[in-house]
């Protein structure tokens, strides 16, 4: 079971954007941090964090904890994660299902895993293992992938569905690479909606991406795109009102355009919720 | 394959180890796009990733690299992968690299910013007044040692880089810079950094009380000064005054 908060829309706490964070304090629903850049530090980031986090909720994001890979966790990662999420109090914890992390090495990537039942095995305890760490549910973000696993059994959105089942942990939809991969591996990202179990989703993710033409790279710049605006009105339809982030990080916008574009997910969303009324 | 058999072998495919033994179509599916394409996706990615890692960490030391940059940057992440799961923390040998492969002022300038990047983020800390001091019995003065907060480090460079610091902050030329151990001081005060070359006495100092030496001991570095004790106290004053003294210890 897994208990979702209603937060309403959120934006990144980005360095370009700390000041006026600060002076201006914009109405925003909830700020999503990166865990990384937050744990086991001091200093001004942490000291902007703490005070957004007096306004407002904070949501964590993780993008280095590799919870599927077979490396064992580090320590000291785990040591930080959990000091800083007892200091921020988060409203949500999240990282993604991937894995970066071998041999004590990183390559700082998402990197997708295969879905086999083995990998499921693994990472349904990795995430077992976190949630009894940190005595709190964590969510699991599907990637954007640009490769596929010929060992590769299962579905992603059945392997999704099945991890947030089996480890009772809640998942991160995010709209965009549910499309970025459903172009690039030619799978229908309707399918992968409807696979998904309404009650486990516990936060949207909305970004822009590059098509390269050959293939779609999730880039996190500029504007979503309009079949993902599309994709987002029909999850909102299967999944209710659900905490929704705008992701832009690279080519970081002035606030006023990323706080448009958050105001914009809130439009489609309300249209999509009136559509779903008879 | 199994799941720990793909990863070491997609792992040194992204990282484009040398010894990379397995062919890309052995571990990734194809379709429109060849395997090999595919893992070329992720490691050109790999590449672009670190580049812009070190470049916002060494933002002076990436623009006198120049073209240079680029293979620089390959051949560093090369021999020392990244061992940390924070992006962040990439560059944290990079000084070392440069210093091995080519050593001078440059390497000299990549130290100083990758310790202004540790100090900015250093664990906070209050730091102590120097009202601590004055409430200590004078004899037992001597004795006393001193804590400093977490964000001040102190290294011996081989070059005095301020000037090129500047220089390149200016977007003026490279001064010429002649060889000569200089002791520099970064550290933060409220959110700030700032570094400042230090005599080599007191620098001495410095060391001593962090190896956990008194204040007796460390203050014996001061000995060739003409005035020992007004030196001590004058540089003892500017570490509280700077906020650089995290706790006086009994
Ligand atoms: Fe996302």
């Amino acid at each position: 079971m897994f208990s979702r908060v209603k937060l309403g829309h959120g934006v990144g706490l980005r360095t370009k954007h700390y000041a006026q964070f600060l002076e201006e304090r914009p109405e925003v629903g909830w700020v999503e941090a990166i865990s990384e850049n937050f744990m086991g530090i001091g200093g001004r980031p942490l000291a902007v964090l703490e005070k957004v986090r007096r306004d407002r909720p904070v949501v964590l994001h993780g993008v280095g904890l590799s919870i599927g890979a077979v490396a064992p966790f580090d320590p000291t990662y785990l040591r930080d994660w959990k000091e800083l999420i007892g200091r921020i109090e988060p409203a949500m914890v999240s990282d993604h299902l991937c894995w970066g992390a071998h041999g004590g090495r990183y390559v700082h990537d998402l990197l997708p895993m295969p879905f086999t039942e083995e990998a499921l095995e693994h990472t349904v305890r990795r995430v077992e293992q976190v949630q009894e760490l940190l005595g709190r549910q964590i969510l699991i973000e599907n990637v954007s992938s640009y490769l596929t696993y010929p060992s590769s059994t299962i579905s992603e959105w059945d392997f999704l569905s099945q991890l947030a089942r089996r480890a009772d942990c809640g998942i991160l939809l995010d709209v965009n690479n549910i499309y970025v991969s459903a172009r690039n591996h030619g799978f229908s990202a309707d399918d992968y909606l409807e696979g998904v179990p309404v009650d486990r989703v516990a936060q949207y993710h909305l970004a822009g991406h590059w098509d390269r033409g050959d293939l779609l790279i999730d880039t996190h710049e500029g504007h979503v795109s309009d079949p993902v605006w599309a994709l987002y009105r029909k999850a909102v339809r299967r999944f209710g009102e659900v905490p929704t982030l705008i992701e832009w990080d690279e080519g970081v916008p002035e606030l006023e355009v990323l706080l448009a574009e958050s105001a914009k997910a809130a439009q489609v969303e309300r249209d999509a919720r009136a559509e779903q009324r008879p | 394959m199994n799941l720990a058999e793909i990863q070491a072998a997609l792992f040194s495919l992204v990282r484009g180890d040398r010894e990379t033994k397995v062919a890309p179509e052995e571990v990734v599916g194809g379709g429109s796009l060849s395997p090999a394409q595919r893992v070329h996706v992720y490691a050109g990615m790999y590449v672009a990733r670190t580049q812009d890692a070190i470049r916002e960490d060494f933002p002076k030391v990436s623009q006198l690299l120049g073209e240079a940059f680029a293979p620089t940057v390959a051949a560093y992440v090369e021999g020392y992968p990244s061992t940390h799961f924070s992006l962040s923390m990439l560059g944290r040998q990079f000084p070392q690299y440069l210093r091995e492969t080519a050593p001078g002022p440059l390497a000299d300038l990549a130290q100083l910013e990758w310790m202004h990047c540790e100090v900015f983020v250093a664990r906070d800390c209050e730091p102590a007044t120097a009202r601590a001091l004055a409430g200590i019995d004078p004899e037992r003065f001597a004795g006393a040692k001193l804590q400093f907060i977490p964000a001040l480090q102190l290294a011996w460079l081989t070059h005095d880089v301020r000037a090129l610091w500047r220089a390149v902050e200016a977007g003026e030329p490279a001064p010429e810079l002649k060889p000569g151990k200089t002791p520099l001081l970064v550290w933060r005060k409220e959110h700030e950094v700032f570094h400042v070359a230090l005599e080599p006495d007191e620098a001495l100092a410095i060391e001593a009380l962090q190896r956990g030496e008194s204040l007796g001991a460390a203050c014996e570095a001061f000995a060739e000064r003409a005035d020992p004790a007004a030196a001590a106290f004058t540089a003892i004053g500017s570490w509280f005054s700077e906020s650089m003294v995290a706790r006086v210890l009994l």
